[in-house]
Formats: structure tokens, C-alpha cells, sequence
């Protein structure tokens, strides 16, 4: 609109008092606009196409996206602004669509690293930076590699150095705990995890996963270090400190954690739990039994 | 002249042409238009697959009573209701959603396009779900639309993007078993004759004993009140009088040369249906032991790890007691009834040649009648729980319970399409389906049991409400198992019925159990590399709404806690190590299976 507005202006003012020359500018302020007309028309067309590609992405239909950022990349300059979410939209369509094809991963693979190390100041960049650790991750997960273990820790690593990138530096710390305990028999890494975990906690005491991390915390001590009290610790954060009743598994992990407090001794906390979970979980499959529980440790210990 | 004439005759034919293309265009809009409007109205179609009687007339109710406000709230909408067949409609749905032709609103279940792709074709309801309801009212309607569910609609998140895409109308079924009260009385007035003789007949000599453990199969003869409950018109409330009652009426039936007569109306899904009910009799005392990773559940896998590994052995006197007992139930089936359909069975207790139906709560309505769809029948229907042996019965000595119901969730769930143009007015609807007044109708004339705060039951469905005592049932652990091995379900149904010895039964269960390609490796294994699917799922949804929140797309992204809901499960996932750590604690030292 507003080189439409500034060619008309240009035609007015040749209307206005250039004499001879008038019908040679009136010619040039006409190239001018068909000029910009194209020009217009390729950024209505590059909006058009950014619209619809995000538009597929929030419905998650990755294969229309592909075709947008495809009908994009015809018509974007390299310099426009806009060039590295056209990368990182087209190589994330690429990645998540069904029907890729190994070249095509491998373009889409490209294409984020190229985002990554392109626009490191930036959030897509950081961003990119992490999907790409996730990727080593999952590939990790799914074929075993060592090398993209390694990979994907440096990558996370290098995140949280990242200043830059602090808005993500608690999901790359949250990643770095994952990865750990991915190798399930290695003792280092699961006291790796663990270390992590309470680094998390101290610095994100209040945060909506502090729960669940409380809960992981106490499942490592109770698994991997056979420490009972110390997991009972843990759950007991998670259960009183930081539950979360939109968790699907709440309700499970009240009952776990009683029964661990009830196997330990603790009374009291056990029957702080068990009352918890009658209370707060009414309709929950645990009741009946949490009450029979209740009423044995009341018998059991007056409490 | 003649030029005239032709210019005149082209100029016709040019406006008869013109008149014919606007026409044309006209029929093409009104077609398109038709599919949702009628005259000035625009109609909203909803779509189902419930058949029963009572649910259509039901629903039915509630669309009559919002057309009527509707009208007089002066919106331009009606609507209409198509029910079809389970059969069709699965393919019905996809055809539709992939054409972008689907109704408004459509029931969905755990199948369909609707279910894998809910994002491409449901409209997202957490936006609505997180403000009140414009149909709030009652005391227990306070809050937000999502409140107005007991169970704050956990399981609504159809899909796997972490957002809420369907609303349920009632609460998930409950099992029960239906009886014929008149051939009840029949069995019972046999069953106390026969116990009122000096010397007990042949027939009953077999079922009792002076000590229950010794005694075949059904109950002590010293039972102080067998003769009080014979005497009284109560239906069985253990399960040596429900064995009773089926052998008087086998006795009964045999005498009268009524071939057709069977205590137990069964088909070809009831062994999988109704036995399920009876396995956590026996075996939750120890199921806390097969907790492996103390998370409150003994799961599928956790319990066969425990045969696998000798914890738990097919031998022990609860394990033969639970197969026992299954046997003995399964002797009271019709003959053939692995080739029976559901229909069969409850064409077969409705006609009254069956003392027993097992069924759900959803065939209340047809069987029992509620509110105007009242059945006239010969004879009275009573419906009981299942039971399981009594201190004096065999196996009673065991402690058996059953589990409680408390989880049953959501049923009947709705959505509306994404790209409906009546969007608004298809939420409208089901918040108005759902507000106190109408739901309370919607489940009288339904029979269906209540999910939405506030609303009661219909009074014969009390018997179907959901058990509250009993065990958990995730600590039933259990044989049968939908998503566990067919080929060890079968080994099941073939030993119940009659097909196979204990031994033979318990060294091929354990054949197969350990049989890398059938038995537990592969189960792990399809349990990983689900949970590695779910885990690839939530980060695409994750990767999707980052993107389009730093390229400045908040609102659309998604709701507020998206992000860390998906954060929340992909951590608790932690891409599969959670299978694999879960099958170390299970006891197994070797490497985690590949195929």
C-alpha cells in the first residue's frame, strides 16, 4: 500500500508544473509504479505464503507446510527479514512431514543447521540450536549412537553457555537430565542426573515441573543409589510441596510415596499422605484402600 | 431485417445463456449452503453412532428443547441429528473429515482421523472449557465449562498435543450382570427343595462339602444361611450361590426338556468382557509385590515379568483358584458361543431363555426401560454385580475382592469440526447439552450414567453407578489384557472353555511368555517403542507452538501451559529410558529387546 501511495504521489507531482518534461516523468512515475507493483506483489505473495505455512504448522499438517515455505522461497530475497523463519518453518515442515524422504531430512537437517549457526543471536537460532540436540537425542534413543550423545550434550552445553539464550536455558538443563538418564545402566550418568536435578530445583524452586522433578529426583535416589530416606525426601516435595493435580498420575504417586513413608517407619507422614489422597482424590481407584491403610496405621500408632 | 432477427435472437440467446449461468451458480451456492442451512436458518448437524434405545429419543429431547430457545433467542440456527451404525460410521467419518463435508458435531472414540489427526479436523476446546459456560446454572455449576465434569476431563485430550478437543456427555459404562427374575425364583425354589430333603440329591451331593476348600466347586454344606438366602426371592451375593442357582437351573431345564434354557447368556467377547471382572479375587494381595517401579500399578507387563521371572507361579493355589473359578463360569455359556454375536445373547435373555445376561450399563436402557421407553415383558429383570466366593465357598478362604469402579471416565464424547462455520453455535450446543437441567433430562431418557456435576442418576440405573470399595484396578494386574498378547489370551480362552488341561494350559503359557517373537520381549519391546511414538508426537507439537510463538504467533500457537504440559510429558517419557529402566527393575539383567 505504501509504495502505491508514494508512486501516485510521484505521477501528482509530475502533473503539477513540470512542463515538457511532464510526459516523460508521467512515463517514468509509471515504470516506477508497475515496479512496484511486482514488488508488492511478490511481498503479498511472500505474506500470503508465511500466513498459510504457519497456519498448516498450527494445525500440524506438515505437508501443506512444505508447500508454503516451497511457494515462499520463490519469491524471498536473502536479506529480508523474514528469510530465517522461512528456513527454520520449511526445514521444521520438512522434518515433521510424513512423507519426507531421507534427502529430504537431510535438507531439512541442513537447512536448521544453517538457522542454528546463522542467526545465533537470535531466538530461532537458539531455538534451532535445541532441536537439533533433540534430534541427536532421539536418534540416540532410537539407534543407541554414542556419537550423538555426545553431540547432542555439547549442543545443550553450548545452549546454556549461551547468554544470549537464557529463555531456554532451563529446558536445555531439563534435556541434560533426560539425556543422563537415558543411559539407564551407566552409574555415572544416573549420578550425572541426579546432581542436575538438584541444580534445577535450587534454581527453579517455584516452576510448574518442579513437581515432577522432585518425583524423578526421588525415583533415582530409590533406584540407583538405594537410598530410601533420601527418595522419600524427594517425593515427600513432590507430593506436599508441589502437587500437581493435572498430572494423570498424582493420585499414584500419593500412594507410592505413603506406602514408602508406612514401609520406613515415618509414620506420621504416611498418614499425612494417606489423608491427602482421600481429600484431595475422592473419586480416585486408591480410596478404599488408602482408608483400610489409614485406619491400620491409626490403630498401629495413634496417630 | 434478417440481421435484426439474428442480433435479436443472439441477444436471447445471450440472456437465456446469462440466465442459465446465474441460475447455475445459484443451485451450485445453494447446494454448498444446503449442507448447512434451511431457509433462513442454519442447520447444525451432529452425528453418532448410538443405536440403542433411549439415547436417540434422548438427544432428540434435548435438540427439540434448544431449537425452541433458540428460536425465541432469536439464533439462526436448528439442529438435526444423524445417527448411523458403528459399521458404517467409522467410514462415514473419515470420508467426511478428509472431504471437509463432516457435520458439525460428531461423536469420536478411539478410531478415526478424528482420533490421530484431532488437530487437522477438531476445533481445539480449552479456549471455551477455561471460561464459564453460557449455560450456567445449579449450585454445582460454578467456575469454568471444564469444571461442570467430575472428572475435570483428564481423558478429553483426544489426540496427542496435550489440548482438549472433546466433551463427554455421560460417564463411561459399568459392567453388570442382568438376571430373569422369574427363572431366578425357578432355580431358587429347586435349589431349596432339594436342600429341605433328608438326604441331598445327587445333583447337589457334588457341589457340597463339610469343608469348603475340599469341596468341588460351589459351597460348604454346614452354610448356616444357604437355606435363609434359598428361601428369599435375593438374587446370588456369592459366587458358590451363583453357581447353585445355575446348576438348579440346568436341573430344571433338563427336567422340563427346555433345550434351549441356558444359565448364562453368553457370546464370543464375554470371556474377555466378564471374566477381567473376577481376576483381582485372588491375587491383589500380593500384586503390590509386582509394583516393580513403585508407581501404584501392577501393569500388564509387571505381572507377566513376575511368571516370566518365577515370582508369581501358575502353580500357586490363588493363580489355580482364579483359573478354577473361570472354568467353572464358562460351563454355564451356551454351547458355540465363541461364534455368537452380542445380538445372540441378548436376543436370547430377552426372549427368556436365559437366567443370566452379563452386559453394560448402556443396554440398561433397552433392557430395563427408563424414562418413556419403558419395555412391556413377561417377566421382571433384576441386575446384579459380579461376585466372587463367600467366606463359607470354595476359594473364599483366599480373601478374594473385587475392584472398585471409581475410574470409569467420560463416555459418549463430542467434537465439533474445526472448520465449521456454525463453530460457535456446535459449542453452544454442547454447553448446553451439558448444563445441569439438560444433561439431568438428556440422562433420564438415555439411561446413561451422569458425568457432569449435579446431575443423578435415573433410579434404575443406581445398580450400574460406579463401585466405589474394592481394590484398584491397576493393582489387578491381570491375565487378559487388550493390548497384551493375543496368542496368550487365546491360551486363556481355549483353557476356560473346556479346551486344555492346567498342565498343558500353565507349560504352553509359559512357552509362549518366553517365546521372543509371541511372549514378553515383544510386549516390552511395543510398549517402548509406543512410548517412543508419543515422545516423537509430543515434540512435534512442542517444536510447532515454539515456532510460532518466537515468530510472533502467541494466540494461535496454542493455550497458555501448553508448552509445559508437553514438557511435563515428554520428561516424564524421557524418550523410552523409562521402559527400559522399568525392565531392569522388573529383574531382567540382559539387554533391553530389539527386533
Amino acid at each position: 500500500m505504501r509504495a502505491e501511495n508514494s508512486s501516485g504521489k510521484a505521477a501528482a507531482r509530475g502533473r503539477r508544473g513540470n512542463g515538457e518534461r511532464g510526459p516523460l516523468l508521467l512515463l517514468l512515475g509509471l515504470l516506477f509504479a508497475v515496479g512496484c507493483d511486482r514488488q508488492t506483489g511478490a511481498e503479498l505473495e511472500l505474506e500470503a505464503a508465511l500466513e498459510a505455512g504457519r497456519q498448516a504448522i498450527s494445525g500440524m499438517r506438515f505437508n501443506e507446510a512444505v508447500a508454503h515455505y516451497e511457494r515462499a522461497f520463490r519469491v524471498v530475497q536473502r536479506e529480508d527479514a523474514r528469510w530465517a523463519e522461512i528456513l527454520y518453518g520449511y526445514s521444521l515442515s520438512l522434518y515433521y512431514n510424513e512423507s519426507s524422504t531421507v534427502r529430504e531430512l537431510r535438507i531439512a537437517h541442513d537447512l536448521m543447521q544453517a538457522v542454528a549457526s546463522g542467526a545465533q543471536e537470535e531466538r530461532l537460532g537458539h531455538n534451532a540450536q535445541l532441536f537439533l540436540a533433540r534430534q541427536h537425542m532421539m536418534a540416540f534413543a532410537e539407534e543407541g549412537g554414542l556419537g550423538d550423545w555426545e553431540q547432542a550434550k555439547e549442543g545443550l552445553l553450548r545452549l546454556m553457555q549461551n547468554d544470549h539464550a537464557r529463555e531456554l536455558h532451563h529446558e536445555a538443563l531439563l534435556r541434560l537430565v533426560e539425556l543422563n538418564r537415558m543411559r539407564v545402566d551407566e552409574m555415572p550418568n544416573q549420578d550425572q542426573a541426579m546432581r542436575l536435578l538438584e541444580y534445577w530445583l535450587q534454581q527453579h524452586p517455584s516452576n510448574p515441573l518442579a513437581g515432577l522433578m522432585w518425583q524423578q529426583l526421588g525415583q533415582l535416589r530409590l533406584y540407583h543409589s538405594a537410598d530410601k530416606g533420601g527418595a522419600l525426601d524427594a517425593l515427600m516435595e513432590a507430593a506436599v510441596g508441589h502437587l500437581d493435580h493435572r498430572s494423570g498420575d498424582a493420585a499414584g504417586m500419593l500412594w507410592t510415596t505413603a506406602g514408602l513413608a508406612r514401609d520406613l517407619g515415618r509414620h506420621h507422614e504416611a498418614v499425612v499422605l494417606f489423608e491427602l489422597l482421600i481429600s484431595e482424590y475422592p473419586f480416585s481407584g486408591y480410596r478404599s484402600q488408602a482408608e483400610s491403610e489409614l485406619e491400620a496405621l491409626r490403630k498401629g500408632h495413634g496417630s | 431485417m434478417k440481421r435484426a432477427a439474428i442480433a435479436k435472437l443472439l441477444g436471447r440467446a445471450i440472456a437465456v445463456l446469462g440466465l442459465g449461468l446465474v441460475f447455475g451458480y445459484g443451485i451450485a451456492v445453494a447446494v454448498r449452503n444446503g449442507l448447512n442451512s434451511n431457509g433462513s436458518e442454519q442447520l447444525l448437524r451432529i452425528t453418532h453412532w448410538q443405536l440403542e434405545p433411549g439415547f436417540r429419543e434422548a438427544l432428540q429431547q434435548a435438540i427439540d428443547d434448544y431449537n425452541a430457545q433458540a428460536a425465541i433467542a432469536g439464533k439462526a440456527v436448528r439442529v438435526e441429528q444423524t445417527p448411523l451404525p458403528l459399521e458404517l460410521y467409522k467410514q462415514f467419518l473419515n470420508v467426511h473429515l478428509l472431504a471437509g463435508t463432516a457435520p458439525d458435531i460428531m461423536q469420536v472414540g478411539d478410531f478415526s482421523l478424528a482420533q490421530t489427526h484431532a488437530a487437522n479436523f477438531l476445533l481445539p476446546l480449552d479456549g471455551p472449557l477455561g471460561l464459564p459456560s453460557a449455560y450456567d446454572a445449579g449450585e454445582d455449576l460454578v467456575g469454568t465449562w471444564r469444571q461442570h465434569f467430575n472428572n475435570d476431563l483428564i481423558d478429553g485430550r483426544l489426540g496427542t498435543d496435550g489440548r482438549t478437543y472433546r466433551v463427554p456427555l455421560a460417564a463411561g459404562g459399568t459392567q453388570r450382570i442382568f438376571y430373569n427374575d422369574g427363572l431366578l425364583q425357578i432355580a431358587k425354589e429347586v435349589l431349596y427343595r432339594s436342600l429341605e430333603l433328608d438326604v441331598a440329591p445327587a445333583w447337589l451331593q457334588g457341589l457340597l462339602a463339610d469343608d469348603p476348600d475340599s469341596a468341588p466347586v460351589a459351597i460348604s454344606r454346614d452354610s448356616s444361611g444357604l437355606r435363609r438366602w434359598a428361601a428369599s426371592p435375593a438374587p446370588p451375593e456369592t459366587f458358590g450361590q451363583f453357581v447353585l442357582v445355575c446348576e438348579a437351573l440346568q436341573l430344571y431345564a433338563s427336567l422340563q426338556r427346555l433345550e434351549d434354557l441356558v444359565p448364562i447368556a453368553a457370546h464370543k467377547q464375554v470371556v474377555q468382557a466378564l471374566i477381567p471382572q473376577f481376576q483381582a479375587s485372588f491375587i491383589h494381595p500380593r500384586a503390590s509385590e509386582f509394583d516393580f517401579d513403585s508407581d501404584g500399578l501392577a501393569t500388564y507387563l509387571e505381572f507377566q515379568a513376575a511368571l516370566d521371572t518365577g515370582l508369581l507361579e501358575l502353580s500357586e493355589n490363588r493363580v489355580r483358584a482364579l483359573f478354577a473359578m473361570w472354568r467353572r463360569l464358562v460351563e454355564f455359556f451356551p454351547p458355540g458361543f465363541q461364534g455368537l454375536e452380542r445380538d445372540h445373547a441378548m436376543r436370547r435373555f430377552l426372549s427368556g431363555s436365559a437366567l443370566f445376561l452379563p452386559a453394560g450399563s448402556w443396554d440398561a436402557a433397552g433392557i430395563l426401560g427408563t424414562g418413556e421407553v419403558l419395555q412391556p415383558r413377561s417377566f421382571r429383570v433384576g441386575v446384579m454385580g459380579p461376585v466372587v466366593p463367600g467366606p463359607n465357598d470354595r476359594w473364599g478362604r483366599l480373601s478374594p475382592q473385587l475392584a472398585n469402579e471409581t475410574q470409569i471416565g467420560g463416555g459418549l464424547h463430542f467434537a465439533v469440526r474445526k472448520e465449521s462455520p456454525l463453530a460457535d453455535y456446535a459449542v453452544d450446543f454442547l454447553q448446553y447439552l451439558t448444563s445441569t437441567e439438560a444433561n439431568q433430562t438428556f440422562i433420564n431418557r438415555s439411561g446413561w450414567l451422569p458425568i457432569v456435576r449435579g446431575v443423578q442418576p435415573h433410579p434404575v440405573m443406581q445398580p450400574f453407578m460406579p463401585r466405589r470399595d474394592g481394590v484398584h484396578p491397576g493393582m489387578m494386574g491381570g491375565f487378559f489384557n487388550r493390548s497384551g498378547s493375543e496368542t496368550l489370551n487365546n491360551l486363556i480362552s481355549a483353557y476356560v472353555s473346556g479346551g486344555l488341561a492346567y498342565p498343558i494350559f500353565s507349560r504352553e503359557y509359559l512357552a509362549t511368555l518366553r517365546n521372543p517373537r509371541l511372549g514378553l520381549e515383544r510386549a516390552w519391546y511395543d510398549q517402548r517403542e509406543a512410548e517412543m511414538q508419543r515422545v516423537s508426537q509430543l515434540d512435534r507439537s512442542m517444536e510447532a507452538v515454539r515456532f510460532l510463538r518466537t515468530v510472533g504467533w502467541e494466540k494461535e500457537a496454542a493455550p497458555a501451559d501448553l508448552q509445559r504440559q508437553l514438557l511435563y510429558e515428554s520428561q516424564r517419557l524421557a524418550a523410552g529410558a523409562r521402559t527400559i529402566q522399568h525392565w531392569r527393575l522388573a529383574g531382567y539383567d540382559r539387554a533391553f529387546p530389539e527386533f
